[in-house]
């Protein structure tokens, strides 16, 4: 329904985006993932018609809108510090894309109520801006931008000034109000965890370029890029050599640890024509590291049918985080760290003390080997 | 600790009694004072000297002077606006420089400054000269000595501070603004008027009074450039203290500049909302 095709823009000579190519279905939660700088705030610029691209298309429903003004476009944007008009009341501030489309007095009166009652800001009307709290001034925003029933709702990290407890509110608020609306938004945020919680799919970006695009496992549990990868969650990543596929199967690969230690990974669909003895990272989330005490301890993995890979670790920190346990352990032939976060801290052995000796272990399946210099 | 900020502003108080409300209070004094024959003050009191500003000739100027500070302070407001929004959207290098190019001409003295103006607008000065040149005039425009060229001589002197003001509040204007009016279906004038302009109110209205007050007392300008025949409040009010040696209707004259001037200030806060200051950052 949205679509970007070969999207360019530079500033002062600095390539902010690279040809970028996204399509977006209609109703779809579609976020756009990446450190500050990467583009996206500039991309949803080009979207909502504040940046125009170098070179590259912009399509709404089949058509061509890159060079629709802001106005023309049937978008509506959130900004991040919201940029509501502090010389209006609430209601004037939703009322002003009616009144400037010249939407007669009783029925833009119904729209404002009825786009105040969708963000639950009932009775606020006559409010002025200034006494509003954070997460109402962001309700009020909302409203704005949804009364005029655009086609498409930009988000330009809307959250992120408020603090976490309300933030963790609005998150599900959004995405049921966006399934209750069935309207597409595009949603441009720095926060991996928010990404993950709200959308149907992520871009992640870096550099001005998308790296990957998919749905929040996808990204998520099999990153295709080692930017992706650390740029989602924690993880932890062993440096060693490529040693080839595992027989008969284009899907895993070893990679040789060295002191004699190879291990089994996925290889990632882009990764697959990866050259012998090629220096590649082994990543592994924490949380899919199991742990046993002692050299001849036998762990329980949670997965099954699949190679494990084990090695004998020093314990270095042990960090209490409440609801989980994040261990480091130290691999002493390559001064490898390993982070084990134990989710079920009742199951570790009540005498672990650092400077024990402990063995770590991961599954083939959890674990993936990714080229450092990128996809080939 | 903290002190009672109170002893502090003594200087200053006896600053102001001294040179501010004593002569205000002398003048209005004198306004309520006779002229006597030989120009000496009779201590009788009257209103004659305020009955007598309501005179058709002293009206007239009255008219003449309002008509002239509010059409400058329009051309201010209308040239300013533009200016302050450029320097307030420039880069910071150009700010600082455009900034520095605002604030050149208090650098030069003002008498200068005027008599500049009237080069320039002369019969032999760069403007009939390129008319001429360019074969669009074959006499000489004579603008000087004239309201015209009273009124250049105004907007020239007077644009900074109506630009000043202004620019204080765009400065920390939040340009997203803008954005968000477009975004919501706003183009350039309904941008301009629904949004830009009522919230720099405040500084297009201490502009206003920076610009219309002074104007409306200001006599070297008319002097300079209006030539005989441009009688202004400004030029009134010094031609009875210094040539008439009617003081006690110069006072007069003076005191109801003073309260047409506290008019504007009340018209400020009326417009700007109650305890607005001049200025807000």
């Amino acid at each position: 329904m949205l679509e970007m095709r070969g999207i360019d823009k530079s500033f002062d000579g600095q390539r902010v985006i690279a040809s970028v190519s996204l399509a977006l279905g209609a109703g779809e939660f579609f976020s756009i993932l990446g450190p500050s700088g990467c583009g996206k705030s500039t991309l949803l610029r080009i979207l909502a018609g504040f940046d125009h691209p170098d070179s590259g298309e912009v399509y709404l429903a089949g058509e061509s809108i890159t060079k629709t003004p802001p106005h023309d476009r049937p978008m509506n944007m959130v900004f991040q510090r919201y940029a509501l008009f502090p010389h209006m009341d609430v209601a004037e501030n939703v009322a002003f894309s009616l009144r400037v489309n010249k939407v007669a007095r009783p029925e833009r009166l119904r729209r404002v109520d009825e786009a105040l009652a969708l963000v639950a800001m009932d009775g606020f009307g006559g409010r002025r801006i200034s006494t509003l709290s954070g997460g109402q001034q962001q309700r009020v925003a909302l409203a704005r931008a949804l009364v005029n029933r655009p086609k498409v709702l930009l988000l330009d990290e809307p959250l992120s000034a408020l603090d976490l407890n309300l933030r963790v509110r609005m998150q599900t608020e959004l995405r049921s109000l966006q399934r209750r609306l069935g309207m597409t938004f595009v949603f441009v945020t720095h926060d991996q965890g928010e990404a993950l919680t709200m959308s149907d799919r992520i871009a992640v970006m870096n550099q001005g370029r998308v790296e990957q695009v998919g749905s929040p496992q996808d990204v998520y549990e099999r990153p295709e890029t080692a930017f992706v990868a650390s740029f989602l969650g924690s993880t932890n990543r062993l440096s060693g050599h490529f040693a080839g596929p595992v027989d008969g199967r284009s899907t895993h690969g070893w990679v040789d640890l060295g002191a004699g230690t190879r291990c089994m990974a996925r290889l990632p669909r882009l990764q697959q024509n990866l050259p012998l003895g090629k220096q590649v990272h082994l990543l592994v989330r924490p949380e899919n590291v199991y742990l046993g005490k002692g050299e001849g301890f036998a762990p329980e993995s949670t997965v099954q049918n699949s190679h494990r890979n084990e090695f004998v670790c020093t314990l270095c920190d042990i960090f209490y985080r409440g609801a989980t346990v994040d261990i480091n352990g130290l691999w002493q032939p390559n001064k490898s760290l390993m982070t084990a976060t134990i989710l079920n801290a009742a199951a570790l052995p009540a005498d672990l003390r650092v400077g024990d000796y402990a063995r770590f272990g991961f599954a083939a399946d959890d674990a993936w080997i990714l080229n450092p210099e990128g996809a080939q | 600790m903290r002190h009672k900020s109170g002893a502090l502003a003594v200087p200053l108080a006896l600053w102001l009694v001294t040179f501010l409300i004593l002569p205000v209070l002398f003048v209005a004094v004198y306004s309520l004072l006779k002229r006597g024959a030989y120009g000496e003050i009779v201590w009788t009191l009257s209103l004659h000297n305020y009955t007598r500003a309501f005179d058709a000739l002293y009206l007239g100027i009255f008219t003449k002077s309002l008509l002239l500070a509010a059409l400058t302070t329009a051309v201010c407001m209308f040239m300013g606006f533009p200016l302050a929004y450029t320097i307030a959207t420039a880069s910071k290098s150009w700010r600082s420089l455009l900034l520095a190019m605002l604030m050149v001409p208090f650098l030069t003295n003002f008498v200068v400054r005027v008599y500049a103006i009237r080069a320039i607008l002369g019969v032999e000065g760069p403007i009939n000269s390129a008319l001429i040149f360019s074969g669009l005039l074959t006499a000489p425009l004579v603008m000087t000595d004239s309201l015209f060229a009273v009124a250049v001589g105004m907007v020239t002197n007077y644009l900074p501070f109506m630009t000043l003001p202004i620019y204080v509040v765009l400065e920390g204007f939040d340009f997203s603004l803008l954005e968000a009016a477009q975004d919501l279906g706003a183009r350039g004038w309904s941008v301009l008027f629904k949004v830009l302009l009522p919230m720099s109110r405040q500084g297009l209205v201490s502009g206003a009074i920076l610009v219309f007050i002074p104007v409306l007392g200001e006599y070297m300008i008319p002097d300079l450039l209006g030539g005989a025949r441009t009688m202004l409040l400004g030029n009134l009010i010094t031609e009875q203290f210094l040539k008439a040696r009617d003081w006690p209707f110069g006072a007069a004259l003076a005191m109801i500049l003073v309260l047409a001037m506290l008019g504007s200030f009340a018209l400020q806060r009326a417009l700007v909302g109650k305890g607005a200051m001049l200025v807000q950052a």
